[in-house]
């Protein structure tokens, strides 16, 4: 299932700058901990990870648990070396996986 | 089915104290009066008795019916977060990762990130759920291999009527 994603990167940047990336993906997030309503438990279904690649480097991954909202939503912070592209991959449950990228201008 | 159960008992108090203690068990408590979606009745599944001994001595009992609400535990609040950590995030002295605790969640973790050097400021945001008012503990860990921590007590207020909903 395709989610939509939503990536927020300078277009531009100084050389060296530290710039903040935002990303939000739709996604359930369901606990596993809840029961529909005759009772059966709700299977969980959450996104495990997430990668940021900058032009092919590892710049930031995280570990994500049940205890974050559905929709989950990130930010962090990286230095404006170059200018390329990042890649986003969110990775989860039942063999979720979404990508998402960003193109930046480096001065 | 082993149910999930939520006790909160001061775990300190003085003599003679009146202490107030709060109990919240995982449980559908169906009623017994729905129907399913074709009609058939919802057999009754509900928790009838509760029991609490203190040293053995029984203090508190309650029997319980259809009226008492299925359990709002699950009735998350979702809570904006952010976590800094001061640190020059050079080469030599940066933060490698962050780890984020709940102390009553029914999973402990929250969120685990790795950081770099690269990352220029070591700062995240993300929003998380909280079960219930609690402490929120945020662990880092430096390139040294140090580790320093922090804690932010979060009240959480959860509406009477809310529902468990698929």
């Amino acid at each position: 299932m395709a989610a939509r994603t939503l990536i927020n990167v300078p277009s531009k940047a100084k050389r060296g700058e530290v710039i903040q990336i935002k990303t939000l993906i739709s996604h359930i997030m369901e606990t596993g901990f809840r029961h529909d309503n005759v009772g059966r438990p709700i299977p969980r279904d959450i996104i495990t990870s997430f990668v940021c690649t900058y032009n092919g480097e590892e710049v930031f991954k995280a570990a994500l648990y049940q205890a974050i909202a559905a929709n989950p939503f990130i930010t962090f912070h990286t230095v404006a070396t170059e200018s390329g592209t990042f890649a986003f991959q969110w990775s989860g449950d039942n063999g979720f996986t979404q990508d998402a990228s960003a193109k930046i201008t480096v001065e | 089915m082993a149910a999930r159960t939520l006790i909160n008992v001061p775990a300190k108090a003085k003599r003679g104290e009146v202490i107030q203690i709060k109990t919240l068990i995982s449980h559908i408590m169906e009623t017994g009066f729905r129907h399913d979606n074709v009609g058939r009745p919802i057999p009754r599944d509900i928790s009838t008795s509760f029991v609490c001994t203190y040293n053995g001595e029984e203090i508190f009992k309650s029997a319980l019916y259809q009226a008492i609400a299925a359990n709002p535990f699950f009735s998350y609040d979702t809570v904006a977060m952010a976590v800094s950590v001061e640190s020059p995030m050079t080469a030599k002295d940066y933060v490698k990762a962050i780890h984020v605790f709940t102390e009553k969640n029914p999973q402990p973790n929250i969120i685990s990130v790795q950081l770099g050097p690269r990352a220029g400021k070591a700062e995240i945001q993300t929003r998380v759920r909280l079960a219930d008012t609690q402490s929120v503990v945020a662990i880092c860990e430096l390139s040294d291999g140090s580790f320093w921590s922090d804690t932010v007590d979060v009240i959480i207020t959860l509406g009477a009527c809310l529902e468990d909903l698929p």
